[in-house]
């Protein structure tokens, strides 16, 4: 048997999970167990295959799938096709790689819902997506998967679509990222328009040659950065993202913090010809990052249900890989990608693992000393809060140092917003680790019932643990992505001085939270109105009820009212009305006495015959 | 005096004052049947006399089908008024109204 | 094939006349429709594959002579615009002559006008005569009067009402439409298209005339195509119809006025149109955002339905002022899209409405767990209603919003962001209403609603959405006949 060609390997790693949520629709959806055993099938061939490929582009080749035509209309051609570089192999390994872990999770933490086959056809669907826009060589064709992302990500953040909270929170998902992806269509538009081609490596040779303004530059390339944000929840679209909490744990693991989000991400870094071409753009890019980073880190201090604060984390990380993206740092953005990918989903297995032991609390304050109880969870959960706050050796120290060191060199602003919210994580997050694992515990028949879980869920973990303890080491992937890269090894001082402010954070919080408190107490006197508004999120969500429902609301109250009374009532009850007027005028005549008729009709002779006579 | 074309014509506008005038003037269907046919007669004797004094016989050919049609006329409106007489025991035109807009 | 084009027209007309002289129960009836509905299928789709997809004139033409001496024939052919309408009305009459069950009384007059209804649509859609055109549009309207007013769902003096107005308005759009057809007979010399074509092209008609007839098209066929603010009919006409009957017009007939502007007074009227470009883009982006607003507050059902079909109409008068191929061809995609994807949100509504006796989205509200077919079918269709890819209307409106950003001027760019705008805002009243009509905890309502368990009641949904998807993930099936049409048709406005 020959060896598959790497253009099959492709197609195959894309369609596996297609075939497999088809094959659950279609044939297993009784039978729970075969369901999940077809979609963990799908997902691991696609990460072996996304290996192979992985050493095949390690080699030094680019894998592209000759593309043929999809759409043809005159000028407007869209090609369908795929390509495999170094940056997409990355993003497919850590697909399909994560996506793995967390689907034989999956298994465990969702034993016994009535909805399992469901939960694996959406789950391979998402996959299908998400490989997608990875492998997508044109604007339209990764449009088309952000899109379908969109609508997966929204089923599974709906799955328990009988609440109304996760119904509203998963429709929430789609209007928001529709907002980016409306403004990402007009820009891809706008591409086209000037330079007449969706395909990348066509538009990266020839964007900067034709001479457009500034303005149009920057217009582009801002509007498709509308997509990002949408997806990766740069501010202000971040606010679906945490609402997405409201989705089953191992899906806010799998999009909400290692993929779908960091899509985003990954399209700047794919499209970073266009967004090179505007400087002013890239500021913009840089600063929306740094004030995501900053502002998500300040409300994740306030929140109290333990997945709530994983979200707001997860945006102040995606925070820090748009700020690399900004300044021009697309490895540094994707090696942040990559290693948060392990420990954030990590962590929100951990904290899954968690929620399943106190039967579906998510609240903080009803938790505590449960590392006696669950001690696997509580060293996987210390990994990955290690690893987030960037302490070495573990992975994030690797990747965030990268970030803050391209801060240094470019813009001294944003290393400072950089390191105040390191110095916020290792304070939330450790926050987080004394409160739910130390300390005495808050709810005794809770605590009573907490146990270890079992292996189907503690192996990803260990799994993921690893990932994200050595995911840093030795750079590999900032070498991987960009082998000819020097990295300049910083001094001494500096490096001290990174790892210093999350030690500070933790610091502060052990004082603050080392002594088994059952509030916030303390820190809310401290801060005073300034923890009020961290707790309210910054009245953004408000801010949205007001646009969406005064603004909007209030003009399509007036369009309606315009309708109903103006067009139907004086428009058409006008005309009608009239009519019926003029009739009742003419029918007095029309009084059925037959002499009157002929006397009329006489008469009329006459008048007519006097009036001829006349002329 | 010679007996001309305006003379025939004044008699069968008489002719048609008196039709009309029994039209408007009476209330019995019977009679105003009556009137219409001497309006048709008037038209009929301005016709002969067109045809008479003018050239060509079209206006004898069309009185010949004037008084076919008055013939049939006169069948149908009797036959009406009378089914109208056996429904409503009234042939008075007063009495039937129902038309009105 | 030429005989199959004449039969696709024929065999409907004739089978309805053949249903109200032979004697025969309902359940007689309603197979005869069915049967029909779905040999017309096949026809379209034999015809589909027979098609010529290199040439962008009309196929299988044939022609008798009716009225010579005025220049009238009884003329039928096929381009790829005219095809894809056949498509479309073939799928929606076979799914909704399916989920006509819920008619309980005259069946058999309501199969013979559903069937004459259906007939009138297809010779609409494949004549080339002018004369036969008007003649079929009135048909159609009459068969649809009727058909509403005998069985429609409202309460006797509503549904009274909302047919009344349909036909007054549409038959005012008819008469304004007649006008136009008479003089561009009068200065062609004929009723036939082609012949008007070479005609008006050899001779054309003056600029002052031609905008004047321009803006009596756009008034006949904006009534069908409800362009605000002609569209004040639409939604209670729709919302009182029965099921099959609101398919039927909302998605069938509508689209004969966006086929209407496209056939007849773009290609006929080049300076009308050049003139009139502004106008109808800003028409367009009024039916756009004015259709979505109102169906953000629509809490029924069917209303919501109407209006969110009223903001795609902004997008099919957007891709018409368009005036290239990219964007005609968007519209005549958007038609197909349009059309298949709000007949099967009719169609979910009514299955709904005739179970629950409401059409209330909010109770329905927990659908997908008592009825998963239904309320799985019911994301689907707003998925697609919204733009999803994989769906034929992504496609369409990529097309259109493309073909309209070509165009240079400022204006256009205006529409396109009130166009991805238009987005949103279906997204925001589809979903929702999915939120509150098919998620969130159980309704009382809801337990009235059986679930379409059989394979037998899954079809019409599953051919709809069949249909949906195969556009949407192969657009080339439809837009590769249709680039031809269009072409040929831009090559003659190109022509001072």
């Amino acid at each position: 048997m020959s060896m598959p060609s790497p253009e099959q390997l492709t197609w195959f790693l894309l369609f596996a999970p297609l075939v497999a949520t088809v094959g659950i629709l279609l044939f297993t959806r009784r039978r729970p167990m075969a369901s999940a055993v077809l979609s963990i099938a799908a997902v691991s061939l696609s990460f072996v295959a996304a290996v192979k490929l992985f050493l095949v582009v390690a080699s030094g080749s680019v894998v592209s799938i000759p593309p043929h035509v999809w759409l043809a209309a005159g000028p407007l051609i869209v090609e369908w096709g795929g390509v495999v570089d170094r940056l997409s192999v990355l993003m497919l390994l850590v697909v399909t790689g994560v996506g793995t872990a967390i689907q034989v999770y999956s298994v465990g933490y969702m034993r016994g819902d009535s909805g399992f086959p469901r939960y694996f056809a959406l789950m391979s669907f998402f996959t299908f997506s998400m490989l997608g826009i990875v492998l997508a060589p044109n604007f339209i064709q990764m449009f088309i998967f952000w899109e379908l992302v969109g609508v997966s990500s929204t089923l599974l953040i709906g799955f328990w679509f009988e609440r109304p909270a996760a119904a509203a929170a998963g429709v929430k998902a789609f209007i928001v990222n529709r907002v980016g992806d409306a403004g990402m269509i007009l820009g891809i538009l706008m591409v086209w328009g000037y330079a007449g081609s969706f395909d990348f490596a066509v538009l990266a040779g020839k964007w900067q040659g034709l001479g457009l303004s500034p303005v149009i530059l920057a217009a582009a390339a801002g509007l498709i950065f509308c997509g990002a944000a949408g997806k990766s929840a740069q501010v202000p679209l971040h606010v679906w993202l945490p609402d997405a909490m409201e989705g089953p744990t191992p899906v806010s693991a799998l999009i909400h913090a290692a993929t779908m989000v960091a899509a985003g991400v990954y399209m700047v870094c794919r499209v970073a010809w266009l967004m090179a071409a505007s400087p002013a753009m890239m500021t913009v890019i840089a600063w929306t990052g740094g004030l995501t980073a900053l502002m998500a880190a300040l409300i994740a201090v306030t929140q109290t249900d333990i997945k709530r604060v994983l979200a707001y984390s997860t945006l102040s990380q995606l925070g820090y890989m748009m700020l690399a993206a900004g300044l021009g740092g697309t490895t540094e953005a994707m090696f942040h990608l990559t290693t948060h990918a392990f420990f954030k989903a990590l962590l929100f297995l951990a904290a899954g693992s968690v929620i399943m032991a106190l039967h579906h609390e998510q609240g903080i304050w009803r938790m505590g000393g449960l590392w006696k109880r669950m001690p696997l969870t509580f060293i996987a959960f210390l990994v990955g809060t290690l690893a987030l706050s960037g302490i070495w050796p573990f992975s994030g120290f690797y990747s965030k140092d990268e970030i803050l060191l391209l801060a240094l060199e470019h813009s001294p602003g944003l290393l400072v917003i950089g390191l105040i919210t390191a110095f916020l994580t290792a304070f939330y997050m450790g926050r987080i680790l004394w409160v739910v694992f130390f300390g005495e515990p808050r709810d005794a028949d809770l605590y009573g019932h907490a146990r270890e879980s079992s292996m189907v869920i503690t192996l990803p973990l260990g799994l993921l643990a690893v990932l994200s303890v050595a995911g840093g080491w030795y750079s590999v992937v900032p070498h991987f992505l960009n082998p000819g890269l020097v990295t300049a090894v910083p001094s001494d001082k500096i490096m001290a001085g990174f790892l210093a402010v999350p030690l500070i954070g933790f610091l502060l919080a052990w004082r603050v939270y080392g002594k088994a408190p059952t509030d916030d107490a303390v820190l809310r006197r401290i801060l005073g109105p300034v923890y009020r508004w961290m707790e309210s999120k910054f009245y953004f969500d408000e801010m949205y009820g007001w646009l969406v429902v005064s603004v909007q609301g209030t003009i399509a109250l007036v369009c309606e009212t315009f309708d109903r009374w103006i067009l139907r009532g004086v428009g058409v009850g006008g005309i009608s009305g009239v009519t019926r007027g003029l009739g009742g005028v003419v029918r007095v005549i029309q009084s059925g006495d037959l002499r009157f008729y002929l006397f009329m009709a006489g008469a009329g002779v006459v008048a007519l015959l006097f009036w001829w006579m006349r002329l | 005096m010679i007996i001309g074309l305006d003379h025939y014509l004044a008699v069968s506008a008489i002719l048609f004052g008196l039709g009309l005038t029994c039209i408007l003037m009476r209330r019995d269907l019977l009679l105003i049947l009556m009137g219409l046919e001497m309006n048709l007669n008037a038209a009929n004797l301005a016709l002969v006399a067109f045809s008479r004094y003018g050239r060509g016989a079209d206006g004898q050919v069309l009185t010949l089908f004037v008084i076919a049609i008055a013939a049939a006329e006169a069948a149908v409106g009797l036959a009406i008024v009378v089914a109208l007489f056996k429904n409503r025991r009234s042939v008075n035109a007063d009495d039937f109204r129902s038309l009105k807009g | 094939m030429t005989t199959l084009l004449l039969m696709i027209v024929l065999l409907p007309l004739a089978s309805a006349a053949l249903l109200l002289v032979l004697p025969g129960g309902a359940r007689v009836a309603r197979g005869q429709a069915i049967t029909v509905t779905g040999l017309t299928l096949v026809f379209a789709l034999a015809l589909f594959a027979a098609f010529d997809r290199t040439t962008g004139v009309a196929q299988f033409c044939s022609s008798t002579p009716w009225l010579q001496e005025f220049g009238i024939l009884f003329s039928f052919g096929l381009d790829g615009m005219s095809l894809v309408a056949v498509l479309l009305t073939a799928l929606v009459a076979f799914a909704g002559a399916w989920v006509s069950g819920s008619v309980k009384s005259r069946e058999r007059e309501f199969y013979a006008l559903y069937l004459a209804l259906v007939g009138g649509a297809f010779g609409a859609f494949t004549t080339t005569s002018v004369f036969f055109f008007y003649f079929f549009a009135e048909f159609e309207v009459l068969c649809s009067y009727l058909l509403i007013v005998g069985w429609g769902s409202d309460e006797g003096e509503a549904t009274h009402r909302a047919a009344l107005q349909m036909t007054l308005f549409v038959a005012a759009g008819a008469v304004v439409t007649l006008l136009g057809f008479l003089v561009l007979a009068s200065y062609g010399g004929t009723f036939d298209l082609n012949g008007l074509h070479d005609a008006l092209r050899a001779n054309p008609i003056p600029a002052p005339l031609q905008k004047t007839l321009f803006m009596l098209f756009l008034a006949g066929f904006g009534v069908l195509l409800s362009i605000w603010p002609l569209h004040v009919w639409a939604p209670p006409a729709y919302a009182a119809a029965p099921t099959p009957v609101s398919m039927l017009s909302a998605g069938v007939l509508k689209q004969l006025g966006a086929y209407g502007l496209l056939r007849f007074a773009v290609p006929l009227l080049p300076e009308g149109v050049r003139w009139a470009v502004p106008c109808l883009v800003v028409l367009a982006m009024v039916n756009i955002l004015y259709g979505g607003w109102i169906a953000l507050r629509q809490r029924d059902w069917k209303l919501l339905i109407s209006y969110g079909a009223i903001s795609h109409a902004g997008y099919i008068l957007l891709g018409i002022a368009a005036l290239n191929p990219v964007g005609q061809g968007g519209v005549v995609l958007m038609m197909f899209a349009g059309a298949v994807s709000v007949a099967l949100l009719f169609a979910l509504a009514g299955t709904m409405e005739e179970q629950a006796g409401t059409r209330d989205v909010s109770r329905f509200s927990g659908l997908a767990r008592r009825a998963p077919f239904i309320g799985g079918c019911t994301v689907l269709a707003a998925l697609a209603a919204a733009g999803v890819p994989g769906f034929a209307g992504f496609v369409s409106e990529v097309m259109v919003l493309a073909g309209a950003w070509m165009e240079g001027p400022m204006i256009f760019r205006v529409a396109v962001v009130v166009g991805a705008w238009g987005l949103v805002l279906t997204a925001v009243y589809m979903l929702g209403a999915l939120r509150e009509g098919i998620f969130g905890p159980p309704a009382v309502d809801i337990l009235k609603v059986l679930d379409a368990r059989s394979l037998k009641s899954r079809l019409p949904f599953l051919i709809l959405l069949a249909a949906l998807l195969a556009v949407g993930l192969c657009p080339r099936l439809l837009t590769d006949p249709v680039q031809r049409s269009v072409e040929s048709v831009k090559c003659e406005m190109d022509k001072p």
